[in-house]
């Protein structure tokens, strides 16, 4: 037990410490704020800011409909329509820009080749990141609180009064979260040609290798990262990534103008975001030479699989074992350091990344770098998630294991790891969706010749047929989604009472 | 004329029948208690009275209007002047206690009075997550009598209480209805509650109310064994 919780704090302290700490220190050493009179670099930082503020807005109006129609009546198939409203999150924002150029008509498609573009992009692709928790808040808010509203008063002001400011913390976390991914995503704008600070401080690092400049530049990245950071606490602090599951009565919109254009929202939400993208992209890759994209692809997806399954493994692993390990308060200081690496902007971790590890040349020169950036820049969804899974565990009968003599590995494994394990199942498949599709990050630090499949769908963006990328990003998906798929049977999150009670 | 009147009164769950043809007549200023075996359908029983749950069939009249026929609500709840005190007491979380007043009920010399009245004036600024249980409790019922309700609905409202708080709850629940007309019908697993409270007693069984009256005459002649088993000490 004691060897099991040095081996977790030195993971923590050599995951995150190093980049957290090098920017610390790099930004009160040799701050320069000449970039800040560089015309191009503004206009990109203004863009980054209109950008994600404009997607943000449109993904809590996006989201707000939807989630109420299927929470908050009895549409048929909700949890089915629920499930498909996540798969935009399979998909690099990139692709869908490029699906969405196939689609469009000449005349329009000067629109998505601007600003408004990409903000449509974005929205189409990161609003799961906000209909989600507001789906699954507006299913667990007690349906009594609610009942009790109505005995009172008309179904509309219960909902405005009740249901809403109970799902305020989770819709201002998922708008959070689509905040901070549109913010740093750069493969959809660079491909629909609006500059954005992301990729501006990607060019200045790659062209002039100016690593001195690129963390001056990313200056308000990481002030926005600790902002939200900062504002985590006070707005969000009652949120739990994975509210319980209850029955879904309580107030309920039963009208039929409600349901018949609720349908309609949810079909043009669907076949914009989800259905068209994805089978104009799949004519797109077949229209061309899908065999050659195919070998082209194999050896950045088996690296994918690897770099990204490793990563989530290790962080999931991690996390399980910490949970009875540590006390309370530790939790609280490794959830924070990881929950700061989490919102800075993936550019400015990259950054510190190599700022630090780019003494040591045997970590700076290989994989080893581009997995301890996932870990750090993603290791809080897996910590987030197993420590609400302790939180909800019955420590009781821990307690009884104890008395009953048992040594801890016993112990882990015939008691905590069961009830856990479709936790565990969870925290992996998201942490790999989301290392999985990662641009910028993984731009930054893979490893000379190791490019995995987003990274190189990113590098082949700029000169290569489109039905190659098309061929690529089509891989990418399916990909994602049969080791999602392969993770959650295996591992059974169905089996858990809190999601099937 | 009845305040709650139920005739032929079904209801399924899944496939289920909970209730299978409930007759039941509730006079003005009347307290009823209902009794019955865990899941016997008790709390069933107030939601379809309260609107929040529809029968299959049957007939429900409040105040002598019809309030529900068949599977089909003709009174929303928010039109039926009732009071309903969960059994989780289901509180606004995110409101303070005087907010939960101002929900219900926009007059604010009332709240204070109702506040007042439940000693939860000093405290009004506070979330229930800052109360007490039994501070708790007190603001479920004064959010509950704020409405002004004609009728109040309480699903085993003492379940969580000490004995002592217990004992003031009874004699708060008796002195409001002496303030003024109120029915009081609620469910209770405790045969002392029934003695010390209620007019008249309704014992629920396997779907249907299989005896009612006064708790002396059910306890001299009662239908059925498990009539006794229930009310006795
Ligand atoms: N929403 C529901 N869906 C399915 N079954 C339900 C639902 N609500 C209640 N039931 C079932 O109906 C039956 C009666 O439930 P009810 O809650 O009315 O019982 P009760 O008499 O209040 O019991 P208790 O004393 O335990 O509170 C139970 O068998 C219960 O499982
Ligand atoms: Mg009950």
């Amino acid at each position: 037990m004691r060897l099991w919780r040095l081996l977790a704090r030195v993971y923590f302290l050599l995951v995150f410490l190093p980049p957290l700490g090098a920017l610390f220190l790099a930004f009160g050493k040799t701050l320069s704020l000449t970039f800040l009179k560089d015309a191009i670099y503004l206009r990109a930082l203004s863009n980054t800011f209109i950008l994600a503020l404009g997607a943000t807005g449109l993904s809590v109006l996006l989201s707000l409909p939807l989630a109420t129609l299927l929470a908050k009546s009895r549409f048929p198939l909700a949890r089915l329509w629920a499930v498909l409203l996540a798969v935009p999150l399979l998909f690099l924002p990139y692709q869908t820009a490029l699906a969405w150029s196939f689609i469009l008509p000449a005349p329009v498609l000067k629109l998505l080749f601007s600003p408004w573009g990409v903000v449509f992009i974005f929205t189409i692709s990161f609003f799961p990141l906000v209909f989600w928790p507001l789906y699954l808040s507006f299913l667990s808010i007690p349906r009594e609180a609610e009942e009790s509203g109505l005995l009172l008063a008309p179904p509309l002001k219960v909902f405005t009064r009740v249901t809403l400011p109970y799902a305020k913390p989770y819709l201002l976390g998922g708008a959070g979260l689509c905040f901070i991914f549109s913010f740093t995503e750069i493969g959809a704008p660079t491909y629909l040609g609006v500059p954005v600070i992301g990729s501006e401080i990607l060019t200045r690092f790659a062209a002039f290798y100016d690593l001195q400049g690129a963390l001056n530049a990313s200056l308000p990245l990481a002030i926005t990262g600790l902002l939200f950071f900062l504002l985590e606490r006070p707005f969000v602090k009652r949120w739990e990534i994975a509210p319980r599951w209850r029955d879904p009565r309580g107030l309920l919109f039963e009208s039929r103008p409600f349901f018949l254009l609720g349908g309609l929202f949810l079909g043009v939400t669907l076949l914009v975001a989800v259905f068209l993208p994805l089978s104009v992209l799949a004519f797109k890759a077949f229209s061309g030479d899908f065999w050659s994209v195919l070998t082209r692809a194999k050896s950045p997806l088996l690296r994918t699989f690897l770099y990204t399954g490793g990563a989530a493994i290790l962080a999931g692993g991690v996390a399980l074992v910490s949970q009875p390990l540590f006390k309370e308060r530790e939790k609280d200081l490794w959830d924070t350091l990881a929950l700061l690496a989490f919102f800075l902007p993936s550019v400015v971790l990259a950054v510190g990344l190599i700022y630090f590890w780019g003494r040591f040349p045997l970590v700076y020169s290989s994989w080893v770098l581009l997995l301890l950036g996932l870990l750090c820049h993603f290791g809080f969804l897996t910590q987030r998630l197993l420590r609400e899974a302790w939180r909800r565990f019955d420590k009781g009968g821990l307690e009884a294991a104890y008395l009953a003599g048992r040594g801890f590995n016993a112990i882990f494994r015939r008691i905590i790891l069961p009830p856990l394990s479709p936790w565990f199942g969870y925290a992996l498949a998201i942490f790999f969706i989301f290392a999985a599709n990662e641009m910028t990050l993984s731009s930054l630090l893979y490893p000379p010749g190791g490019a995995t499949l987003a990274v190189t769908i990113y590098t082949l963006s700029v000169n290569n047929p489109l039905s190659v990328s098309a061929g690529l990003c089509l891989l990418n998906t399916l990909f994602i989604l049969v080791v999602v798929s392969l993770l959650l049977c295996l591992l059974r999150p169905g089996a858990d009472g809190s999601r099937s009670a | 004329m009845a305040v709650v009147l139920l005739k032929g009164v079904r209801k399924r769950f899944s496939g289920e029948e909970v209730l299978r043809g409930v007759d039941l007549s509730v006079s003005p200023g009347e307290i009823l208690a209902v009794i019955g075996l865990s899941g016997a359908g008790k709390s069933t029983l107030l939601r379809l009275i309260a609107g929040l749950e529809t029968p299959e069939a049957g007939e429900i009249h409040l105040y002598g209007k019809p309030a529900t026929r068949g599977s089909q609500i003709l009174l929303p709840p928010w039109e039926r002047k009732i009071g309903f005190i969960f059994q989780n007491l289901a509180l606004w979380e995110h409101l303070t206690v005087y907010e939960h007043l101002e929900f219900v009920n926009r007059e604010p010399a009332r709240i204070k009075e109702l506040l007042s009245f439940f000693e939860l004036w000093e405290l009004r600024k506070k979330r229930p997550p800052e109360l007490s249980g039994g501070q708790r409790q007190r603001l479920a019922i004064a959010r509950a009598l704020a409405q002004e309700p004609a009728l109040l609905l309480l699903d085993e409202p003492f379940s969580n209480l000490d004995m002592v708080r217990k004992k003031k709850f009874r004699q708060e629940l008796l002195r409001i209805r002496e303030r003024r007309e109120l029915t009081l019908i609620y469910v209770t697993h405790d045969p002392l509650d029934v003695k010390l409270l209620a007019d008249r007693v309704a014992v629920i069984h396997e779907g249907v109310i299989l005896q009612e009256g006064p708790l002396e005459t059910l306890l001299a002649a009662p239908a059925h064994p498990i009539v006794r088993e229930l009310l006795s000490f």
